[in-house]
């Protein structure tokens, strides 16, 4: 998780960066420009446009610099125009084989662009032989859909890396659907955790059975986030949920009540006008008070 | 009678009494110094005598072979117990019931022979009836003493006892005694008085006894005599051994040698490990040393020690010549384990792998018994250890001994000849990891056959992710030794690693530089499919480079070259250069001038790491090297030349630049620069002539160098004065100028204060 935390991070200050930079830049526009406008706001507009064509050109230009700082601000700054065009200058770096860093921005930067154009290129990069080039490039993919992902996805669950296991594990939340359940099922068998969620939010009513079977054989903690994805989805049926929370109520611990406190909480709030002598709110309701406080 | 009578009888009669009396009294005291009862041990007793030791082996009886010999004839197998009670117990083994039991404390391992046990019971020796299990008879061990082994033989039972420690230098005593077996009446004893003796072996009307490890004493039944004497010149002797086809001894292992086995006949007397008397395992070297017998000068205890749980069994039969086995057999037991050996070629027959560990095994002529350590019995043949017969008997052994020889199990047939290779590959995938040093060894073992198909074992092993490394490593060592299995090394390139279905990628740096080797151009998409694969470790990546840079066609450039742009920077290759570089001879070897143009604009790329930029530069330009060195020496040569030219230059300019003479401030300028040389001239004048005022000086200048010559000085009539200035001019040397000559002079004053300090300088 710690490096999904990175990536947005990293991303939101580019973001930010990129704002600051261009503001400077472009000689503060909000400003200027709005003056000009009053005036000649035809002739400003086309002079604007003139301008960041020129600006994007230039740091197209940086992009070919042998100086690393220029090609690592000129990224920032084509990610930050949002322009279809930054996409594939970005991807046409990238196949000069810069370095570490160099590559693993314009990564991030394909990702925050969002441009279906970058989705070859970020499947490709799933299988650099950096490990966290291959992590980026997860990362990077979770704002894409396309039917090609998925299964790259779950190809990463067999990586040697455990940081790429994870992400791509975590990233099936979204991208994966129940066809993945059975490798999810096996990437969590071989110890990827985070797999439970997953499997939580795709499987259907055997997986939620099959998961309760690792109850007792495994820390209970690793097991709960799979179990909220299936309380809280739609995908179950109530009697189905009421079975699973009579499994996890044989298993009564601080950490089940806890989850109970919470589900019951969640559950409330996304239904507000839902009963208390709803089944699986009366479930919790026991769970919470027949279940020893530590 | 009368008093003179009574004195005649009486006083012979109190003498012989007296004499008696003292006779006891100093056997009592002085017995221990005369408990020898005929000689043996003596120091110098001559060792290794080929007439000695062939009169001893004359005597030794043909074989009967082997056969069960308690009374009962049943086959037996004969245990001892400390649970639920100490006890020792007869196994039939035909019958599948105990045959008889006695609860007695035991204390040492049971040694069985010629129907009669003998073992340690409290502090005392007892020999049983193995047919019925009644006693024979016991006798005390003497306070401070210990039972090292004893075996029957002829009546007789031979016992050794010690006291000390075998370690050299520390003090250590022996005792040999043999007893009747009928009713235990001693027969003779002897002491070593140097030196520990281990277990004995008697045969026939000989008792062959290995002392301070490095002799056989051969003492003769009846008498306690020792007749010849063996002494080992390059390894220990542990043991010695009488079975039906003869005698044997044997040294245990060192980190030198394995163990060994000897027949002892005429060859023994040569003391060499290397004697054709030997028989040793000739194959890998196994772990832990394993010997063909425990070491019977280690005090022999009901605790089993390690060395007893890993060692070779073996059943000699009667051969003319050299020793041959039984089944042409011989075993290793490695606590769970057991691996039949061919005793010609030394070749694995089988190997096996009990659930449970393994207290001991008895080796017989077709097959063999083990007993685990819960008292299971199984037997197997010596062909194929398939396990098809057993008994759970539910008695603990503390020891063992099995007297069922030709007692074979009605086994069921097996499925045929077992495949040494898969029993081998079995025992490698054991998850034990105590084992993990004899799984290393079954690794070993496995590659040591000559077959094509061992490579692809040991590829399958290799994928096998969940191997600990150090077998991993073996299996990555054997591998490359292979000469053989093309084909196997081929198809273990389509594996990539699977963390999920546990697949460990291939080996590439061995299976690469092997088909290499083999010239196998059909290894080229395997290979290719390896180094594009981002599992494959970095250091893999050059081995498998070099394959394909001998094993490659055009096919492989683009690709190659798609992944020299893509990681040329890329630091993950740092310290690994080397596998880049060898792509891109890959891509000169094999691709165009295009390609090549590519190569050096990754030569030349700012981005590029260093150390590839710089293996580049010798790869693209081959005379690279030798060219920088021209390069270097020709600038050094024009410096050199430019650095003449340049003092060339100065002279020239410094000669240009002098003048036509001298003048009078330039030569009293030098002279007055170079004054310390002149000066303890005018002081040593000034003590000859107090009055001196000045000293003139003429001399000439040669222009060409600056060297005065020529000197006159006034006044001229101090002693040595004239010499010593002459000397000091000599040495200054005058501004250079363009005239050949000029008379110079110059007057030294010497002035009041001057004069002071010259003389009281």
């Amino acid at each position: 998780m710690s490096t999904r935390k990175y990536f947005h991070i990293i991303s939101t200050i580019a973001v930010i960066l990129t704002f600051l930079l261009t503001s400077l830049a472009w000689g503060k526009p909000g400003k200027i420009n709005r003056k000009k406008a009053a005036v000649k706001p035809a002739a400003s507009e086309i002079e604007q446009n003139i301008d960041v064509d020129t600006e994007f050109q230039a740091f197209v230009a940086d992009l070919q610099s042998t100086d690393p700082e220029k090609v690592v601000v000129a990224i920032q700054m084509l990610g930050a125009t949002g322009n279809p065009a930054a996409c594939s200058e970005i991807i046409a770096l990238l196949k000069t084989g810069p370095g570490n860093d160099i590559t693993n921005l314009a990564l991030q930067t394909l990702g925050v662009l969002g441009n279906p154009d970058a989705i070859n290129t970020l499947v490709e990069y799933l299988n650099h032989r950096r490990s966290d080039a291959r992590v980026i490039a997860i990362l990077a993919l979770e704002g894409y859909s396309s039917p090609k992902i998925k299964h790259a996805l779950e190809q990463k669950l067999r990586d040697s890396d455990p940081q790429v296991r994870t992400n791509a594990a975590i990233a099936l939340v979204t991208k994966g659907d129940a066809s993945s359940v059975p490798i999810l099922f096996k990437a969590f068998n071989r110890g990827v955790n985070d797999a439970a969620v997953a499997i939580g939010r795709l499987g259907a009513r055997d997986d939620a059975l099959r998961l309760t079977e690792y109850l007792g054989k495994l820390d209970i903690s690793v097991l709960l986030p799979g179990f909220r994805e299936f309380l809280t989805g739609s995908h179950l049926d109530d009697d189905m949920k009421l079975q699973v929370l009579n499994v996890l109520f044989d298993f009564a611990g601080p950490e089940v009540r806890q989850f109970a406190v919470e589900m019951r909480a969640k559950i409330k709030a996304a239904n507000p006008e839902m009963e208390y002598d709803d089944p699986i709110l009366k479930l919790l309701s026991k769970m919470v008070n027949q279940i020893v406080q530590d | 009678m009368s008093l003179k009578k009574i004195r005649k009888y009486l006083l012979p009669a109190l003498l012989a009494a007296l004499t008696i009396f003292c006779f006891g009294a100093t056997g009592e005291i002085c017995g221990p110094l005369f408990e020898t009862t005929a000689d043996a041990f003596e120091a110098k007793f001559p060792e290794n005598d080929a007439a000695s030791l062939k009169d001893v082996t004359s005597k030794l009886d043909e074989p009967e072979g082997y056969h069960i010999t308690n009374s009962s004839g049943l086959p037996f197998a004969i245990f001892t117990v400390a649970e639920p009670q100490s006890a020792l117990v007869a196994y039939d083994l035909k019958n599948r019931k105990t045959a008889w039991r006695v609860e007695i404390p035991v204390n040492s391992p049971l040694t069985f022979r010629d129907n009669t046990i003998v073992l340690q019971t409290g502090f005392a020796i007892a020999v049983y009836d193995a047919g019925t299990g009644a006693l024979l008879w016991t006798v005390p061990i003497d306070e401070g003493w210990s039972f090292y082994g004893a075996d029957v033989s002829n009546e007789t039972v031979v016992i050794s006892l010690g006291i000390g420690s075998a370690n050299d230098g520390a003090y250590a005593n022996g005792l040999l005694v043999a007893r009747r077996l009928s009713d235990g009446r001693e027969l003779w004893k002897n002491l070593t008085g140097n030196g520990l003796l281990g277990k004995p072996a008697v045969m026939n009307d000989f008792v062959f006894v290995p002392w301070k490890k490095k002799q056989i004493a051969i003492i003769k039944l009846d008498t306690g005599e020792e007749v010849s004497r063996l002494r080992a010149d390059d390894f220990t002797v542990n043991f010695t051994q009488a079975t039906p086809a003869g005698v044997f001894y044997g040294t245990n292992a060192t980190e030198k040698n394995v163990a060994a086995l000897f027949l002892l006949d005429g060859y023994a007397i040569s003391g060499k490990r290397t004697s054709p008397n030997m028989f040793m395992p000739r194959s890998v070297a196994a772990p832990n040393a394993p010997g063909f017998h425990v070491d019977t000068f280690v005090k022999p205890s009901i605790e089993i020690a390690n060395a007893e749980r890993i060692r070779y069994y073996w059943l000699p039969q009667k051969s003319q010549s050299t020793i041959r086995m039984s089944a042409d057999t011989y075993y290793l037991h490695y606590w769970r384990y057991i691996f039949a050996f061919d005793a010609r070629t030394h070749q694995t027959k089988w190997a096996y792998m009990s659930p449970e560990d393994i207290h001991s095994l008895l080796p017989m002529e077709s097959g063999l018994y083990a007993v685990t350590t819960s008292g299971t019995i199984f037997y197997t043949d010596a062909r194929v250890g398939h396990v098809n017969w057993q008994i759970k008997t539910g008695l603990k052994p503390t020891s063992i001994a099995f007297d069922s020889h030709g007692f074979v199990p009605s086994v069921k047939t097996g499925s045929g000849i077992k495949d040494p290779r898969a029993d081998l590959k079995m025992l490698i995938r054991d998850k034990d990891s105590r084992m993990l040093p004899v799984r290393i060894y079954a690794t070993k073992l496995l590659a040591a056959f000559d077959s094509a198909g061992v490579t692809a074992d040991l590829l399958e092993l290799h994928a096998d992710a969940t191997m600990p490394p150090a077998l991993q490593k073996t299996i990555v060592e054997k591998l490359a030794e292979r000469e053989s299995g093309a084909d196997a090394l081929i198809d273990s390139l389509s594996v990539r690693y699977d963390y999920l279905e546990q697949i460990a990628a291939p080996p590439t740096n061995v299976v690469a530089p092997a088909l290499a080797n083999m010239s196998a151009t059909k290894a080229l998409p395997g290979l290719m499919q390896q180094i594009l694969d981002y599992e494959t470790p970095t250091p893999n990546i050059e081995p498998i480079a070099s394959a394909i840079l001998k094993l490659g066609d055009e096919s492989v450039v683009q690709p190659l070259l798609a992944f020299i742009v893509k990681y040329h920077a890329d630091t993950s290759f740092v310290g690994y250069e080397d596998g880049l570089n060898r792509i891109c001879e890959v891509i000169l070897k094999y691709g165009s001038e295009k390609e090549k143009k590519a190569i050096e604009s990754v030569r030349d790329n700012a981005q590029t790491l260093p150390e590839l930029k710089k293996q580049l530069m010798t790869v693209l330009d081959p005379d690279a090297d030798k060219k920088a060195m021209a390069l270097a020496i020709k600038k050094a040569q024009e410096a050199e030349i430019a650095r003449q030219r340049a003092i060339e230059l100065q002279k020239a300019q410094e000669l240009a630049n002098r003048p036509y003479f001298l003048s009078r401030d330039q030569i009293a300028s030098t002279i007055s620069k170079n004054a310390y040389l002149l000066r303890p001239c005018i002081k040593s004048a000034l003590e000859k002539r107090l009055g001196l005022r000045q000293v003139r000086m003429k001399f000439a200048i040669t222009g060409a160098n600056g060297k005065p010559a020529g000197l006159h000085i006034l006044p001229n009539d101090i002693p040595g004065l004239q010499e010593c200035l002459a000397n000091g001019l000599s040495q200054i040397e005058f501004p250079k100028f363009k005239n050949i000559r000029q008379n110079a002079s110059h007057t030294i004053r010497i002035t009041g204060v001057r004069r002071k300090a010259a003389t009281t300088e």
